[in-house]
């Protein structure tokens, strides 16, 4: 039965570690300060004992190093220094060696020279993120005037206790700044973590549309060549001048498009490089562009497109940040319909702004879903999709380029996205 | 064999640049019977129709609707067409293995990767015909 009961516990105990992330490690180290060894021996007795039962014998004067270190309990590990320098030595090396202290106990009378107050002063400047309770006999100091020598940012990093202390004080400042470190570290952790897995996942929504697009450029690379190359070979066999002009002119026509593609696909894979500058350009301009890119999946899908309105309008946007919200948009619209279909793209001027509508004939959106449509992280594409297009997009129309941008039902059929720019003035 | 110059040759491209540039090289060749058409759909019905003579398809891979490889499978499945010679052409070099594998599955004569030369195109044509060298015939 004993052996049972252990095994749950220890299983338990698993479980409750599993909870924290792998590559973070649980701080509890305890700095205690204090020149008294009868009040030394009180604080390892009490943070040394807590977790184990009453009948373990204490662990007290079993070194005569001034710096006692005591790691047989698992719950705290305490290293005691008796002055302002051996504590700061130790504090010192040991960040150093990357084992900062979750929190001390300081002695406000440290003999003569500096307190316990300059020590955590001191302190702070080498590790801000200490935590430290004073603890005096004596009532000399208010709380406000230790709160403007430590400094206003260091408000939550302290605290204090008057002597005599009792047990259950001292374990429970302990544990209370311990976990506090801890929790702390532990969410820095996670944030850094998540803002690396999403510059990944914007990274990798960027290469999917990238790919998709590559496709298309690679098939109509062949065409172009094919063209170049066979009215090259048709001129030279040929002894016909009027043949071969009009055949080098398909020629420079190809290769001019061929450097048109190019450059624009080069733009959309490189965004790092292409500027972030704005330009003033006509809104249907940048579609003409994306139509270009996305012509061989139009295609190959079946999909008709339809320019249903085109206005002309004068934006100033970063061209490439807009191509690719357009091509996502449209890549978007042709998975939702599957083997063909249609899209439907306008350019509308509406009083001081520029409406784009970008609308499929696709199945739609269900109403329960359309306002996480948007969220980061909502895909519907399950593993295909990061769930970052639409999020990605939002950001660059809204944050970038003070503009609006809606998904919803078209009323009749499939999705519409509308997205709203700011109007440029015409050059006078 | 000797080089039948009548040979029906069915052309299927969507792209009209590119079907000029074939059109051109296959009268180069010195053929006479060239049908070229851009949809594949309207081209599985003619191959459908049995009263239509075709000695040989040359049929892009890549196109909207329907893919060459649909189109070569409809022909070998048609009781008549099932040894016409057909010729395959592809421009996405990434998927070339891929492809050249399911096409030879469906017995493709030959496959041409675009971009090529009037000579190669020739030389595949005379190849899966049978014909004497194609070097050595005058075009």
């Amino acid at each position: 039965m004993k052996n049972i009961a252990t095994a749950v516990q220890a299983k338990a105990s698993q479980n409750s570690k599993s909870l924290t992330q792998k590559d973070f490690q649980p701080n509890h180290r305890i700095l205690v300060v204090d020149d008294e060894k009868d009040i030394v021996q009180s604080y390892i007795d009490i943070l040394d004992v807590s977790k184990i039962s009453n009948v373990v014998p204490m662990r007290s004067s079993r070194s005569t190093s001034s710096a006692m270190t005591t790691t047989s309990d698992p719950e705290f590990e305490l290293v005691v220094a008796k002055s302002y320098d051996e504590a700061l030595a130790i504090v010192k090396r040991d960040i150093k060696q990357g084992k900062p202290f979750a929190m001390g106990f300081f002695d406000v009378l440290l003999g003569e020279g500096p307190d316990g107050f300059d020590l955590v002063k001191e302190i702070h400047a080498i590790d801000p993120h200490m935590y430290a309770v004073f603890v005096t006999a004596y009532n000399d100091r208010s709380v406000d005037s230790i709160q403007s020598f430590l400094g206003a940012d260091k408000t939550n990093r302290w605290d204090y206790l008057n002597k005599p202390f009792s047990n259950g004080e001292i374990l429970q400042k302990a544990r209370n700044f311990t976990s506090l470190w801890n929790l702390n570290e532990e969410k820095k952790i996670q944030d850094s973590k998540l803002q690396e897995a999403q510059r990944r996942l914007v990274e990798s929504e960027k290469l999917s549309s990238i790919a998709a697009v590559a496709r298309g450029v690679s098939h109509e690379f062949g065409n172009l060549l094919m063209q170049i190359m066979g009215k090259a070979d048709i001129c030279l066999t040929e002894n016909n001048p009027e043949k071969m002009k009009t055949g080098l002119e398909v020629i420079l026509d190809a290769t001019q498009r061929a450097n048109e593609i190019l450059e624009k696909f080069k733009d959309l894979s490189n965004p790092a490089q292409a500027t972030r500058e704005k330009s003033k350009i006509y809104a249907h301009q940048i579609l003409d562009e994306v139509l270009v890119l996305m012509e061989h999946q139009i295609k190959t899908q079946n999909v008709k497109v339809s320019r249903i309105k085109t206005d002309k309008v004068l934006v100033e946007v970063n061209p490439t940040s807009l191509l690719q919200v357009l091509v996502n948009l449209t890549i978007n619209s042709i998975h939702a319909m599957g083997s063909s279909g249609q899209i439907d793209f306008s350019v509308t001027d509406v009083g001081d702004m520029v409406e784009i509508r970008v609308r499929d004939y696709g199945p739609g959106i269900k109403e329960e879903l359309i306002d996480k449509v948007i969220e980061p992280f909502f895909t519907t594409k399950g593993k295909q999709g990061t769930g970052l297009g639409l999020a990605i997009c939002k950001e660059i129309i809204e944050v970038d380029h003070r503009g609006e941008f809606m998904i919803s039902n078209h009323g009749v059929k499939g999705v519409e996205a509308i997205l709203r720019l700011p109007k440029e003035a015409e050059k006078e | 064999m000797n080089v039948n110059y009548t040979l029906p040759i069915l052309l299927v491209d969507d792209d009209a640049m590119v079907r000029e540039v074939l059109i051109e090289y296959l009268k180069g060749y010195g053929f006479t019977n060239v049908k070229a058409m851009h949809d594949p759909k309207v081209a599985l019905r003619y191959i459908n129709e049995p009263k239509n003579s075709i000695g040989l398809i040359i049929s892009d891979w890549e196109m909207p609707g329907m893919t060459g490889l649909t189109l070569l499978k409809a022909v070998r499945n048609h009781p008549l067409r099932k040894n016409t010679a057909f010729i395959m052409i592809t421009s996405q070099r990434s998927m070339e293995r891929f492809k050249i594998t399911q096409a030879a599955q469906m017995r493709v004569s030959s496959y041409v990767m675009k971009p090529f030369r009037a000579d190669v195109l020739k030389a595949k044509i005379w190849e899966v015909m049978g014909w004497d060298d194609a070097s050595s015939q005058s075009a």
